[in-house]
């Protein structure tokens, strides 16, 4: 991603000042507070909180700059996992773009690996707690593009989601938050039991502490795993749960992922192959990990209380 | 050298397949010179229902290959740059 910098800044000093620490670079206030808003993001999305988004208003963010802001920010949550699970090298399209600098021996790199911290955990009820349901920001539900989400989302869910109509001030990626859900639904290979993704999908949901998803997991560890397993028992640590090998290593490689995915190297594919799970598997764990934890920052990040019911499509026969 | 088997372009069938020529059509134009699907949504190859999430983010991030976002006083690479800074990804 060091490459779209220079797009940004194209003065290289400018950019480089940026790679080394943004809230130090001359650059706009509105970017340094985008900067600290996403690193929460990162970081530790369950103790965000509305005061990042007056800062960012009162700097002139709108309400569609901001839903907008997030929802990219959560694509590249995918992204991001994606590269660090699969460990695929950088384009050569992109180095060779790339001013020196910010090439693949870049100190920045080497740096931010350093100071990177592990997920912090939150203590007490959510930021969101007495939040209106849709969130900090403007939710207009109003558009073209709101009207076929959402009822697309009343046909599967019999309701629009709050998550829904938190974004509807950036209506753009309502497609991609729609197959997010549609994919979250169950495995997509048959490398992978349905009750095993529903351990991992309810394990990322609790090392996010995304009470948003609290209701969601619930409903698929009582639809699919085969055995009894109360979501309150994933809570703070889901490997506690784990109860054979093939857990201990999906759950163990699910938590690197959330919380150091650049720490992730071959050994932890090779872990999956020793307990008798092959690539397959392997690509739908760190999806399943990859895409809820996208969207857990995303609900986290605006504030959106969680929905009366399940996110889980009421026709399918379970 | 990716950790798990990746489905290359060339390996490729089926809706993989046209996921490749989508991608690779869609940068060259933007970027204006050649560009291979980036080996970020390889990484999926082994199940092309991910990989077919690749593509729809692409499609949302670039506002169906129109796009780099990269205008205005808060454009939108600031926030996709921010989460791989904050995540230290390497890619």
């Amino acid at each position: 991603m060091s490459a779209v910098l220079p797009i940004i800044y194209p003065d290289l000093e400018t950019a480089k000042a940026v790679v080394e620490d943004p809230q130090t670079a001359n650059i706009p206030e509105l970017h340094k507070a985008v900067f600290r808003w996403l690193e929460i993001f990162v970081k530790h999305s369950s103790r965000a909180s509305k005061d990042s988004v007056d800062e960012l208003k009162a700097l002139g963010a709108s309400d569609s700059d901001l839903a907008a802001c997030l929802q990219l920010a959560s694509t590249q949550v995918w992204l991001t996992s994606s590269a660090d699970a699969s460990g695929v090298g950088i384009d050569d399209s992109y180095v060779n773009f790339a001013p020196p600098l910010l090439q693949r021996d870049a100190s920045f790199y080497r740096a931010t690996q350093e100071v990177y911290a592990d997920t912090e955990r939150r203590t007490g009820p959510s930021a969101a707690s007495g939040a209106a349901p849709h969130g900090w920001l403007a939710a207009p539900c109003s558009g073209e593009s709101y009207e076929v989400a959402a009822s697309a989302a009343c046909s599967r869910y019999g309701m629009v989601p709050n998550l829904f109509a938190a974004v509807s001030a950036s209506p753009d990626f309502y497609p991609r938050q729609q197959l997010a859900l549609d994919l979250l639904e169950r495995p997509q290979s048959g490398e992978l039991s349905a009750s095993m993704h529903a351990l991992v999908r309810a394990a990322t949901v609790a090392l996010n502490q995304c009470d948003y998803f609290v209701p969601t997991v619930k409903a698929l560890l009582e639809l699919r795993s085969e055995r009894e397993i109360n979501y309150a028992e994933l809570v703070p640590d889901p490997m506690a749960v784990a109860s054979n090998d093939q857990e201990r290593v999906v759950l163990a490689f699910a938590d690197k992922l959330i919380r150091n995915p650049y720490k992730i190297t071959e050994k932890d594919a090779m872990g999956f192959r020793a307990v008798g799970l092959n690539d397959v598997a392997y690509v739908d764990v760190y999806n399943t990990v990859a895409i809820q934890t996208s969207l857990d920052r995303l609900a986290n990040c605006i504030g959106v209380l969680p929905d009366s019911r399940a996110l889980l499509t009421l026709s399918k026969a379970y | 050298m990716a950790y798990i088997e990746i489905i290359n372009e060339d390996a490729a069938t089926g809706t993989l397949k046209e996921d490749y020529d989508y991608l690779a059509t869609t940068y060259s134009r933007l970027f204006g010179h050649d560009i291979l699907a980036p080996n970020v949504y390889r990484s999926s190859s082994l199940v092309p229902e991910y990989f077919r999430f690749g593509v729809r983010e692409f499609r949302s991030i670039s506002k169906d290959g129109t796009t780099v976002r990269a205008e205005g006083a808060f454009p939108g690479f600031l926030a996709t740059f921010a989460v791989s800074q904050h995540a230290s990804c390497f890619y």
